[in-house]
């Protein structure tokens, strides 16, 4: 009698994952037989419906097979996945984690999510920590300032490759070719080195983001000063059939995103401006051979608050 | 290039604007955390953008007749204007402005 089974990959099919079905079915008395093969490919690594390993449930079902996962890993904390399989009412085994049955897999997810609420609320206690060590009630705000300089360097940086981007969409480039362009003209990543794939893609929805930013710059300060809510803007967008950034229609969240970008823009162009107000002045100090103190004394003398101590 | 007095003025005056409610240490910290990835991260990116939109390609172009963004043109200025000792200054200058009210109040309780 035949011993029937759907095997089932996550991602690429792999030696390894080949080979520990090939020793879990080696094991079975009864002669084994593989009636299909079914492999889910993640995309961004999240697929919402599983559609590969519903197949291969229906599949186990018409047969009367069991589904054998090559790798289980980590899949236990996807709630889709669980549930898909908690309910499908076939047998199973896991490879990698043979021990892994019904109860086990409600239980490990179970265990899962119990460690994401820990994991979230060590973090929100570690901010908490940091923020009695350094005396600073706003240790989450301080890090968002550190970060800022990388931040900010990035939205500049998209500005940057914009023309590049605007020359090859008119060619019709492929986001591909793109990449193999840019390394080609000698345009490296944003780090320096060659491109990849993924890291344009983040480039491009920044480029994306700011040209629409700039496009509707003058309608969002309008509406803002009207007094508009999020929601109103976002209505107004839509009724004057302005272009969504990604979905058909604008939405709270995608107003959102751009007024956070249009607000980090103002800030990079302050910083910009203070520099370059401040640097003749410095240099024109420099060559009356003033110390920094005394440069900070004329600072004063113009009613300039020093530090935030001596701020009006 | 050299500033007359009233030059100097102008330009306080123009940074005390910019300031707002932001003193002037918190502006020089942010300037300072700024200049240095800008210099790593956009200025060798302005030199590559050049050579890519000098090629044939790019129907050779020149950073001034393509539409560049306001901010990348204000860093180029500042690319520009920034000598060797600048950043040194600016650390140095924003040392002495944190300690700043400190120095004021020590000088007040020693009168």
């Amino acid at each position: 009698m035949l011993n029937l089974f759907v095997t089932y990959f996550v991602s690429q099919q792999n030696e390894t994952q080949q080979k520990a079905i090939d020793d879990f079915l080696a094991t079975q008395k009864q002669t084994p037989q593989i009636v299909s093969t079914f492999t889910e490919v993640l995309e961004n690594r999240r697929p919402s419906k599983w559609s590969q390993l519903q197949k291969a449930i229906a599949c186990c079902k018409e047969k009367n097979a069991t589904l054998v996962i090559a790798e289980l890993g980590t899949l236990t904390s996807k709630e889709s996945f669980v549930n898909i399989l908690l309910t499908a009412g076939i047998n199973f085994y896991c490879c990698d984690q043979p021990f892994v049955n019904q109860d086990i897999l409600d239980a490990l997810y179970k265990h899962s999510q119990v460690q994401k609420k820990v994991h979230s609320r060590l973090i929100r206690e570690g901010l908490g920590k940091t923020s009695a060590k350094s005396g600073n009630p706003n240790a989450a705000e301080v890090i968002g300032k550190v970060n800022k300089p990388k931040i900010d360097a990035a939205i500049v940086f998209a500005f940057l490759l914009q023309p590049i981007v605007a020359h090859y969409k008119q060619q019709g480039y492929s986001q591909r070719q793109m990449v193999k362009s840019l390394n080609e003209e000698g345009f490296t990543a944003p780090e320096g080195g060659k491109w990849v794939l993924s890291q344009l893609q983040k480039v491009l929805d920044r480029v994306k983001i700011n040209e629409v930013v700039m496009q509707i710059k003058p309608i969002i300060e309008s509406l803002l000063e009207s007094n508009f809510t999020i929601g109103n803007i976002a209505e107004e967008l839509n009724k004057q059939q302005i272009p969504a950034l990604k979905k058909a229609h604008w939405d709270e969240n995608q107003i959102n995103k751009i007024l956070t970008r249009l607000e980090q823009i103002k800030d990079i162009e302050n910083i910009n401006k203070f520099v370059l107000t401040l640097l003749p002045v410095i240099h024109e100090f420099k060559s009356r051979n003033y110390s920094a103190k005394q440069m900070l004394q004329h600072f004063e003398k113009h009613d300039i608050a020093i530090n935030s101590a001596v701020c009006n | 290039m050299k500033l007359t007095d009233t030059e100097i003025n102008t330009s306080l005056t123009k940074i005390k604007q910019l300031l707002g409610n932001t003193s002037l240490a918190e502006e020089l910290e942010m300037s300072i955390k700024h200049i240095p990835t800008y210099n790593k991260i956009i200025k060798t990116h302005i030199a590559q953008l050049q050579n890519v939109l000098a090629s044939d390609k790019h129907n050779n172009k020149n950073l001034e007749n393509i539409n560049l963004s306001p901010t990348v043109k204000q860093l180029m200025n500042i690319f520009d204007k920034l000598q060797q000792d600048d950043l040194q200054l600016l650390e140095d200058l924003q040392n002495i402005a944190i300690n700043w009210q400190q120095e004021e109040t020590i000088v007040a309780e020693v009168l």
